[in-house]
């Protein structure tokens, strides 16, 4: 009995806690809705959030594409520029190439073997500059267009045709000067610029563009037709299929240095497709055929100056561990 | 006038610069605080310390060459569109390029900032359209057409070309063997005609010859400045 009333009172006391939660839940049908809400919004957020994610990488996906395809054209149209920029020099150099003859003739008599890398115009105190080769000695030492070169280490450049005096031109006396100078000799020249002041510039005399890039490597047969912009060491990758048209070149600077082990050369970024050249990622050359390269287009300027076929040694640092290549070119 | 970033740099490193030029830069005192800015600018970045390399500079040289720089796509959009034009601009060049020594058409590239005057008649054949543009280091170039056909313009024409190669905006230090090979070409056939001018002064050959000389010069500069600004383009 006593058994009894105390499982029937259990009983009701868990009925009463049921009944009592029962009711507390079927009393407040309106947090029960805002749940449901707040349960729908968050799945809804969570739904949209996915969303703007899966957009978001969409949309940086087909920004990257698009930013593939514009870098793509655009090294199309760096490359279609330069085809372009090399035909203007070979039509050009064809339309020159009696005149550049006759003269290159008349400069070889002279004994000219150095040159400083801007053009004379004669005036009454000295030559003016009338352009500036680009890259060139002049250009390196500050030279600029519109200047007068009164003086050449002492000697005065004063024309003497009107005076009676002598009978040479600024630019004769200039280059009587300049057929004393070898290459690698450095010149001080005495400048006026459009203002009239006045300083001296010293200039590092460099071998005739006619020697180093003219100059067959061969003899031509006489009277063969040619011409002057297509013969010679160096054409051969300026008019046909560069083998390491995809090299990437950088020049080592102090920073990158101490990382490569040197502090000077050029760094390979992408060694060529094509194997000569034996290069490799991350190489750093330091010198071609015993020339030191100073930039990508002194590297190319020297690889340039070999003949097709011929063998030469590549100086490298590689990890951090000079080594020499012997390399031939393609024939 | 208005002095040139170039001139303003002359000032600043004590190198001589003509007297027009010097007194406009000393009665605008704009100039002279851009002046004394880029001295300044100078001081902060001599002061700046030598950095050494991470261990893994090499593989974020590679990244960041690889990678586009923060450009928006409209600029990426212009500069391929400036190159594009450039090679345009030479192509129709190349089709015309025969006629060049006696006076005929050719297109030339005319980087902002250079402004070229002429005497001659509108309506002559050596008239000069285009080329005021003001100076924006980011825009694509600015097409002009010249027909320099006489020996005073094609030494001012080569002149300005020389200037405008001066202000090419920035050089990539990366190069690939291809640009680097058409830009030394380009250079090495200049100063091979520089050297046949400055030759035919003093022999005084005569002037269509010397006319002819000066017409390739411009011909390779005006070449050299495209695939240079080309070059420039991130």
């Amino acid at each position: 009995m006593r058994n009894t009333i105390q499982i029937l009172g259990l009983t009701a006391l868990v009925l009463g806690f049921a009944s009592t939660t029962a009711v507390g839940q079927s009393d407040n049908p309106q947090q029960q809705d805002q749940k449901t809400q707040q349960q729908a919004q968050k799945q809804q957020a969570q739904k949209e959030q996915q969303q703007a994610q899966k957009q978001a990488q969409k949309q940086q996906q087909e920004q990257q594409r698009e930013q593939a395809s514009l870098q793509s054209d655009l090294e199309r149209a760096r490359e279609e520029l330069q085809q372009a920029a090399r035909e203007v020099a070979r039509l050009s150099g064809e339309l020159a190439a009696p005149i550049v003859r006759d003269v290159q003739h008349q400069f070889r008599y002279r004994g000219q073997r150095s040159m400083l890398g801007f053009v004379t115009e004669d005036v009454e105190r000295g030559v003016r500059v009338a352009s500036v080769t680009p890259n060139g000695p002049a250009a390196e030492a500050g030279l600029k267009v519109g200047e007068t070169v009164t003086e050449i280490d002492g000697a005065r450049l004063t024309d003497t045709r009107q005076t009676g005096v002598g009978k040479q031109s600024p630019t004769e006396l200039l280059l009587a000067q300049m057929a004393n100078v070898d290459p690698g000799q450095s010149v001080k020249l005495h400048v006026v610029n459009e203002a009239g002041a006045e300083r001296d510039v010293t200039v590092k005399a460099r071998p005739m563009a006619t020697n180093v890039w003219i100059n067959p490597p061969m003899p031509a047969p006489p009277g063969a037709p040619g011409s002057y912009s297509s013969n010679g060491p160096g054409n051969f990758w300026f008019f046909s299929p560069n083998p390491w048209s995809q090299m990437q070149l950088v020049a080592v600077t102090a920073g990158l240095g101490s990382y490569f082990g040197t502090t000077k050369g050029l760094l390979v970024l992408r060694a060529p497709e094509d194997s000569t050249l034996q290069l490799k990622d991350g190489d750093v050359i330091l010198d071609i055929g015993g020339r030191e390269p100073t930039s990508p287009e002194h590297a190319m300027r020297i690889l340039g100056s070999f003949q097709k076929g011929e063998p030469l040694k590549i100086t490298i640092m590689r990890n951090k561990s000079k080594q020499t290549l012997d390399v031939k070119l393609p024939a | 006038m208005h002095p040139s970033t170039e001139d303003l740099l002359s000032v600043r490193d004590g190198e001589p610069l003509d007297a027009v030029t010097s007194n406009v830069i000393a009665e605008d005192a704009k100039l002279e605080r851009e002046i004394e800015r880029m001295r300044q600018v100078r001081h902060a970045l001599g002061r700046l310390p030598e950095l050494s390399p991470a261990d893994d500079m090499w593989q974020r040289i590679v990244a960041v060459e690889h990678e586009t720089r923060p450009r928006s796509n409209f600029r990426r959009l212009a500069a391929g569109a400036g190159i594009a034009a450039a090679v345009a601009a030479l192509a129709i060049f190349i089709v015309s390029s025969p006629s060049r020594p006696t006076g005929g058409v050719a297109p030339h590239a005319i980087p902002p900032g250079d402004r070229i005057t002429t005497t001659a008649p509108a309506d002559s054949p050596s008239t000069v359209v285009g080329g005021e543009a003001p100076f924006d280091p980011d825009s694509p170039l600015f097409y002009g057409r010249v027909v320099p056909a006489s020996y005073p313009e094609l030494v001012q024409e080569s002149a300005r070309l020389d200037r405008a190669l001066r202000r090419v905006p920035y050089q990539r230090p990366m190069m690939s063997a291809e640009t680097a090979t058409t830009i030394a070409g380009l250079e090495d056939r200049i100063a091979l005609i520089d050297e046949q001018i400055t030759y035919s002064n003093a022999r005084g050959v005569p002037q269509p010859q010397r006319v002819a000389l000066w017409g390739e010069r411009v011909d390779l500069m005006n070449a050299l400045v495209h695939v240079r600004y080309a070059q420039a383009q991130p």
